[in-house]
Order: C-alpha cells, then structure tokens, then sequence
C-alpha cells in the first residue's frame, strides 16, 4: 500500500456520506418486545429501579420500595456489622411506619433548568400488605389538589381519593373516589408479587456494598451501573433511617432521578384514625362521590344480554379494549386500517397516558408515540388525522415548573405510516385545539393560556416547519379547532375562561385570514366542525374534554364553565357558513353533554359522543336523532366515521373502542365520480398493470388486464397530467429518468395509436412515455404514493 | 442476559444511522436496524464495551447485505419496455456531491460483501484495521487487502466523475 500524498477525492465522497443527515429513528418499542425479556443479574438493579420509574414510582411503587429499603437492610447487613436476622426482628416488633417519600427529577438543562419535586407521605403496614401514600395539598395548574391512595394486596383493591378546587373559587370543585382491582390496574403487576422475600432475591445479586460509618448510623452503599443505592442505618435500633436511589439518565430528557426515603416514624401515632384499619380502609370520606369500578365487568355483560334495551338501539359489530383504562380521543389513519389513540391510564391525566397508532385488523398497537406516567405531568389532549389518512397530529402539554404551574403545549405532526415524528410545534400554554389540513401539509394548533389568554390561532407548514399564518380571535381559549376540507376555512372555539366562560366560535378565511364569522355569547364550545362540503359549521358543548373530568357529566370549573355560563344548555349548534346564520338547533332528548361531533364522509348524518354514553346519528334535515347507539359504560370521549363512512368508532370512560356499522342516510351516489373521468379514459380499451417489485423493492411481481371503464377512470385521475399537451420537465432526460428502476409500469392500449406506457420508480416518481420518448409527467413527486401503490395493489389482487 | 432497552438506548442511534446511510430507504433501514439487534442476541460480548463495534458492524453487514440483494433482483429482473436512463446529461455541468454519493453506495453493492463491509467498517464507520479483523475474525494483513481492493474498484466505479486531476494509478 502507497500513501498517495495528494488527498484522495474517494475519501472526500466518504466524508459527505458522514455528513449526511439521517432522519430520527423509528420507536424501540417494537424491538424490545421481540428482543429476549429479563435483565442480567448485573442490571437487575437499574432494570428494577427502571421499571419502578416507569409504572410510576410515586403512585404504584413506593410501596415496594419501602420493603426494598427493608430487604436492602436485611440483604446489606448479611455483609456488616448488623446481622440479618437482627433487622428482621427490629421490623417485625413494629406494626406500622411512617415515612416521607421525596422524588426529585432533574431534566436536562436546556430542556428545563428547573429540577422538579414532589413529595409523599407513605403508610406501610408491616404485617399485612397494605400502603396508604398522601400527596399535601397544591396547587396544579388552575387547581388547588391533594389526594390520597390506599392500596390493598391481600383484597386486590385501590382506593383513589382525590379532591381538586379551583384556586379562584369559581364554580364547582369536585371531591371525588374510585375503586378498583388492584391487579387490573396498570403498573400493578409491578408490586403485585413484590414480597420481602422477593426484594431480599433480586437484590442479593449484588456484591460490591460499601460500609462506612457516619455517627450513629452505618451507611451502605450499591452502585450499580447508573443506579447508585445508599442506605443509612441506626446501629443502636438496628432500624433503617433514610434511603437515596439515585438513577442517572433514566431516560431521554431525564438527567437524574432521585428518590430519597426519610423521617422513619416507626408505629407513630395515629392522629384522626381509630385504627390501623381506619387508616387502611377502603371506602372514602364523608362528601367524597365513590366509582366502584370493581363491579364494572359485571354489568357490562349483563347489558349485552339479548332482548334489553330500546328497539332503535344497535349493538356495536365490535367492542375492543386498547388496554387503557380511557380512551380519550381517536382518529381514523392509513385508510381506515389503523386508528391513531389518545390514552389514558385513568380518568385524570395525572395518572399518565400515551398516544399509540392501533391497527384494527389485528387489534394491536402498532407504534406507541408517545407516553407517559405519572411524573411527567404531560398531558395528551386530542388527536386528529388528514383526511387522506397519511399524517396524524396530537395536543400534547407538559406541565413546567411546578411554582409557576404553566403549561407549555406542543402540537406535533407524525406520520401515520411508519409511525415517526415529523415535526414538534410549540404552543405558549396547555395544547387544546389541533386539527390537520386534508392533505396533511397544513396543521393549526391552538393554546388555553393559563392564566392568559393570546387568543392566537397558528397555522403551521409542516414540511417547512414554520408557521404560515397567525389567525387572531382575542381572549379566546381554544377548545376545539377544524379546517374545512377544501381548505378554505378555519374555525376555532372555546370560551373566553375567567370571569364569564362564555363561549365562542370564530371562522377565519384563510385566503384573507380575516375573521368570516363570530359567534360570541355562547355556552363554552368543547367541539366544532365543519361539514365534508365546507357549508355549514357544527358546534357543541360544554364539556372540559381537554383537562379534568367529571363522570356525572359537570363540566369541571376553571377549565370548563362555570354554572354562570349556563352549562345546561346542551343544544348542538348547525351555523350556516354563507349567511353565518344559527341553521339547525339540535337537543338531545335526556342526553348528556356533547363531547366531539363530527359529520359522515357524505355530510348528510352528524354523530355526536356525549357524557352518559351513547353515541347519536342525526338526521340534520329533521333535526332529529337517526339512532342511539349505546353500549359505552360511562362518558364518550371520541367518535369518528372511518373513511368510506360504514362504520363508526367511538372511545370513551370504559376503556373499549367502539365499532359500530353505519347505514347511509342515502345510497352513495356514484355518478360524481363517473363525471371525473378524463376524456382519455373514452380512448383506452384496456389497460395492463404490471407491479414488479414491491415497496420495500423486493421482487413481487403480478400483473393484471383491466378493461373496467370506472378502474380506468380512477387510475387516470391519478394522474391527471396523462393525456394532456403538458410538455415533460426539463428534469426528465431523453426517455426517462437515469438510474431508476420501475416499480410499476401501467400500459394503456388505446383505440388508435401506440399504446401509452406510465413508469413509476421505487422513488415513486413517474412518467409518461410512447415510442421511447416521455410524453409527459406529473408532479416529479407523486402527492400521495401510498395512494396510487394501494390503488394498483389493489387492481392487481 | 442483556439489558437491550439500555443498549437500544445508547447504540440505537449509531445503528440507525449506519442502516440508513447504506440504505436510504426508511423502511428496509429500520428493518435492517431491528435484524442488527435481533442477531446480537446470539453474541455474548466479551467485554460490555465491545458492544457499540458489534452492533456496528452487525448493521453494516445486514445492510449491505440487503444493498447487494437489491441490485441482485434489479439485474436480474428484465424491466421489458422500460426506456433506458440516458448517461449524456450536459458535460457542461459538474457533477454533485450529492450524485457520487448515490453512486458510490451503488457501487458498494457490486463489490464483494466482504470488501464493501470493511471498506465501509474503516472509511465510514472509523474502526481501526485491528478493530475490524478482531470483529470479522480475519487476520489485519486480510483488512488492509480488502480495503485495497475495495477501494480501488471503487475509484473506477466512480472514475469518470471523480476528479480529473487524479487519477488511481
């Protein structure tokens, strides 16, 4: 080998593929679940401390972690000056210990200087396994809250108790409970089967523990990979008296997590409880509404009895569970084969959730985008998709220092395809509207600023990742957001929060971006949309979908209205776009607040979701209910027709996803799409489609002769450039396009003439050519590739 | 055992990068990139630090494997009536950096997998001759041939556009 002293230009190629960027890699989830489960003994630690983390540690595992503390004692000590036996013993003379739980998270600095704090108390009962863990009361958000859980393992139960006030005193608090099985409840299986022995096993594992002595107190200390252990212990009572987990980067963002265990109160007095029984119960305070959703199941399938129910009822052709415990909002994506969810771990965020993409065929979630427990304070508020079902966009918010209580929002763009982020856009306060152009180029976002409102409307390019227009309706708190499909419209709606609520609903043109209509003075609007023709605008509300929750259908204060602002008024509003005149006024009979609404893919029917369960198909020109659809065992949260408009899915309080069919209000007319057909398609006796590698540019031919007048039509306007006099790009050299191979190549046999040839390539670019030359191309990137290869894969079938 | 969310965590992102600048395609790079991980489930690493180089070189021998088997089914597929890309663009117009990457990767899958694995190991990738024999276990005399060879046919795969001024001698 020579060393050329001159720089070789190969290595200058070499460095520009170095320098080349790489788009962000797709989700781990799916990996991990085919890579081989279980940690080696070496990273149990991390992987237990991780897994704690991630089921959340304060609400579902603090519990284990006191007995950790414990075992940690027991299993130390084997290797120090206190004997295990001796611990066990000064623990079992106890019946109960006290102690405060501190969880401090540490972001990464440009993320978010600020560490994050919260604080516990923690109840452990010593002879059997129970937990009670308190938060003190704060101030969240809007909210003035405290809550306290009770778990019990020996009953499988969970006791929530929780109360949240607004801090400005307006309107209604709410003080409420749920009950539920414990080993039903996410996280659970987590302490489910954590026993002392357990703890003792998992952590015997480790070797290397250092002893030191500090005053009265031995100190022992684990480090293990990026979790450091520390443990103090009382020499002379032989009890423990503080405990340190220190976990570095426990994930992205996350620079340190610390979890300290401190002021060990070993059987303290019971201050307000009689008994230790008393402290431990499960049945809440006095004034406090209990949901017992241990009975639940039961019901459920008492309800699908035959023969119960109104005639008019259907009974949904599906009901599946997601595996949440909410399913909060839903939109329909790549063509009706997946949805993409809102989920939530329980009936409040706080309890942490995550966005998923679910494929309905297979009933599996697909990617899971985004998640969260309940440290985060994040928030995932509404998800929406394009109409052309490639792109989908989420509200999501985050919670930021705890002092100042703000929210900061963000309103990010994924493709619904391969599951991968496209863009974040951020919002100055909790993300409340979104909504998604048709074709998937355009988002707007929307923010409810607390304590302020800048009532701005942003309209986001996605690919450019810039905003392209601010739409401006002062004061307004956006709830809900929709783009007409044409494009043409957008509408926001809210209310106007503190001190009147009053509701909203502003059009925007977007050619102008001037204000087209405003409808003010109304109940706080929690939905709107417009229908598929662009000419009329339904609205409904009250109902604080995006934040808090209230079962019995109140609609939460501070976010929701208050009583002030008239939130009886459940009418579903029908604006006409042209004269912005009130059109339809629809009333549920006996019904509960609207949620969402939206209108079937022909315009003709709006379905409703409301807070009691049922789901409602209007007649819009009778102004009256086609069908009830009821099924869902508490609040609806979502509803959306699937893209060819036979079935409905609505999502709710119950955790299932609903499918129900859907009979048209009319036939649909098919002469619309007949009028469409080019002139060329009079020409073209047959076709031949001819597929030669497939998507990921295998070999995977097949071909097919169509002779079909509708088929032809349709593959025509797919590309609408054929048989126009418009001349081929000048990017197009000579007969084609250097170096690409054909994907597909479609030969369309005319009466008179030499049959047309369309190439498209595995970039999915295509042209247009006869006797060697190119004729003509379309767009040099096809708009919607996935389109046209589902199209001619489905001709080739 | 593995901790793999933790590898995923910290290697993810390098074999991600690799799979997708071989093979510019999303889908077979993360297809490439699940298969890197999936093999490293047989290998017992016999050091923990070893495991970045493994996953490396995992995921370049998955891509390229699937670059060669790509140009493989175009070849031998006769794409009947498909007009021939015309070569006589303007000479006029220097040709981009950006051209002779493509290039170069679609030479890479007319060299021998062997050759285009360590080509791309030392010249993308910056692993040492050392570090490359001990991972495909072959002698560094055999490193420094292959890169030799690799690297050659390379120069003339890409010859008419490479700089006029040097040429391999």
């Amino acid at each position: 080998m020579s060393t050329d002293p001159k720089p070789d230009p190969l290595d200058a190629v070499f460095d520009a593929i170095r320098r080349e960027p790489v788009p962000d890699r797709p989700p781990d989830a799916e990996l991990l679940a085919r890579l081989p489960a279980g940690p080696s003994p070496a990273a149990q630690a991390v992987t237990l401390a991780r897994r704690r983390m991630i089921m959340g540690i304060a609400k579902w595992s603090l519990a284990a972690a006191v007995l950790a503390a414990i075992g940690a004692t027991v299993l130390f000590t084997s290797s120090a000056n206190i004997a295990l036996a001796d611990v066990l013993k000064a623990t079992e003379k106890h019946k109960l210990v006290k102690y405060k739980a501190t969880v401090t998270l540490t972001y990464d600095p440009e993320a978010n200087p600020d560490p994050e704090t919260r604080v516990e108390m923690m109840y452990a009962d010593l002879r059997a396994p129970r937990f009670r863990q308190e938060v003190p009361e704060a101030v969240r958000g809007p909210f003035r809250s405290s809550a306290y859980t009770v778990y019990d393992h020996a009953k499988d139960r969970l006791l929530c108790v929780y109360s949240n006030q607004p801090v400005d005193g307006t309107g209604a608090g709410e003080k409420a409970a749920v009950l539920q099985t414990l080993s039903a409840t996410p996280g659970s299986q987590v302490t489910k089967q954590r026993t002392l022995p357990d703890e003792l096993r998992e952590l015997e594992t480790h070797k290397d523990v250092k002893v030191t002595k500090e005053g009265k107190s031995l100190r022992y200390t684990v480090v293990d990979a990026k979790e450091t252990t520390t443990l103090w212990v009382d020499t002379a009572t032989q009890l423990p008296v503080r405990m340190v987990v220190e976990v570095e980067r426990l994930c992205e963002g996350i620079a340190r997590l610390r979890i300290e265990f401190s002021d060990f109160e070993w059987d303290p007095e019971l201050k307000g409880f009689k008994s230790l029984d008393d402290l431990f119960s499960l049945s809440p305070p006095e004034g406090y509404r209990l949901d017992d959703q241990t009975k639940k199941p039961a019901e459920e399938k008492k309800d699908k009895e035959p023969g119960k129910g109104p005639a008019e009822n259907q009974d949904a052709v599906k009901v599946v569970k997601p595996g949440a415990k909410s399913v909060r909002s839903l939109a329909y994506c790549n063509d009706g084969k997946r949805v993409a969810l809102v989920l939530w771990n329980g009936r409040d965020f706080r309890e942490g959730g995550s966005v998923v993409l679910w494929d309905v065929q297979t009933e599996k979630v697909q990617h899971t985008l985004e998640e969260c427990d309940n440290i985060g304070a994040r928030l995932f508020s509404n998800v929406t998709s394009s109409k052309d079902g490639t792109t989908i966009a989420v509200a999501s918010s985050q919670l930021g220092k705890p002092k100042d209580g703000a929210w900061h929002g963000a309103i990010k763009v994924w493709d619904a395809r391969t599951g991968k982020l496209v863009k974040p856009f951020e919002l100055d306060g909790l993300a409340g509207a979104v909504a998604l152009s048709a074709d998937g180029a355009k988002v707007i976002g929307g923010a409810r600023v607390y304590p302020r409102a800048n009532g701005k409307m942003f309209v986001w390019d996605v690919q450019r990742g810039e905003v392209r227009q601010t739409l401006e309706a002062e004061g307004l708190l956006y709830s809900a957001a929709a783009i007409s499909d044409d494009g043409k419209w957008i509408a926001g709606a809210g209310d106007v929060g503190d001190p009147t609520y009053k509701g909203k609903v502003v059009v925007w043109e977007v050619a102008t971006g001037k204000v087209k209509h405003e409808w003010a003075g109304l109940p706080p609007m929690s939905a709107v949309t417009f229908s598929p023709d662009g000419k009329q605008v339904a609205t409904a509300g009250p109902v604080a979908n995006s934040i808090g929750f209230s079962p019995d259908g109140k609609p939460v204060a501070a976010v929701g209205p208050g009583a002030a602002a008239g939130s009886d008024d459940k009418v579903i509003r029908v604006w006409d776009m042209q004269t912005g005149k009130l059109k339809h006024q629809l009333k549920p009979e006996g019904g509960g607040h609207i949620t969402r609404l939206v209108f079937s893919p022909d315009g003709e029917t709006l379905a409703t979701a409301d807070v009691v369960g049922s789901v409602s198909l209007w007649d819009l020109a009778k102004e009256k209910t086609r069908v009830t659809l009821k099924g869902h065992d508490g609040p609806v949260w979502c509803v959306a027709f699937s893209p060819d408009g036979r079935a409905l899915a609505s999502g709710g309080d119950d955790g299932t996803i609903r499918f129900w069919p859907v009979v048209p209000a009319k036939q649909p007319a098919k002469e619309p799409a007949k009028k469409e057909v080019p002139a060329l398609a009079k020409e073209i006796v047959k076709m031949k489609v001819v597929r030669v590698t497939n998507e990921k540019q295998e070999l995977d031919r097949a071909e097919m002769t169509i002779e079909d007048d509708e088929k032809i039509g349709q593959l025509l306007a797919l590309f609408p450039e054929v048989g126009t006099k418009k001349k081929p790009d000048a990017a197009v050299p000579g007969g084609g396009a250097r170096g690409y191979g054909a994907a597909y190549q479609i030969t369309l046999h005319r009466e008179k003439g030499d049959p047309l040839y369309i190439t498209i390539s595995h970039q999915r670019k295509w042209w247009c050519w006869s006797q060697g030359t190119t004729v003509t191309n379309g767009d040099w990137n096809l708009k919607k590739p996935t389109e046209v290869g589902k199209f001619l894969d489905e001709l080739l079938k | 055992m593995v901790d793999w969310a933790a590898l995923l965590a910290e290697h993810g992102p390098r074999v991600w990068r690799t799979a997708f600048r071989i093979l510019k395609h999303y889908a077979d790079a993360h297809d490439c990139y699940q298969d890197a991980f999936l093999a490293a489930c047989q290998i017992a690493p016999r050091h923990p630090a070893d495991w970045g180089r493994i996953l490396t070189c995992l995921a370049t021998r998955k891509a390229i494997d699937r670059l060669r088997a790509r140009a493989r089914s175009a070849r031998t597929e006769p794409l009947d009536a498909v007009p021939e890309p015309s070569t006589d663009d303007d000479p006029a117009q220097p040709v981009r950096l950006a051209e002779l990457v493509d290039r170069l990767c679609a030479g890479l899958a007319g060299l021998p997998g062997k050759q285009a694995e360590v080509v791309w190991l030392s010249c993308v990738e910056g692993l040492t001759h050392g570090e490359i024999a001990d991972q495909l276990r072959i002698p560094t005399g055999e490193v420094r041939v292959l890169l030799h060879r690799g690297r050659q046919r390379l120069r003339e795969h890409l010859a008419p556009d490479l700089s006029d001024t040097w040429r391999p001698s």
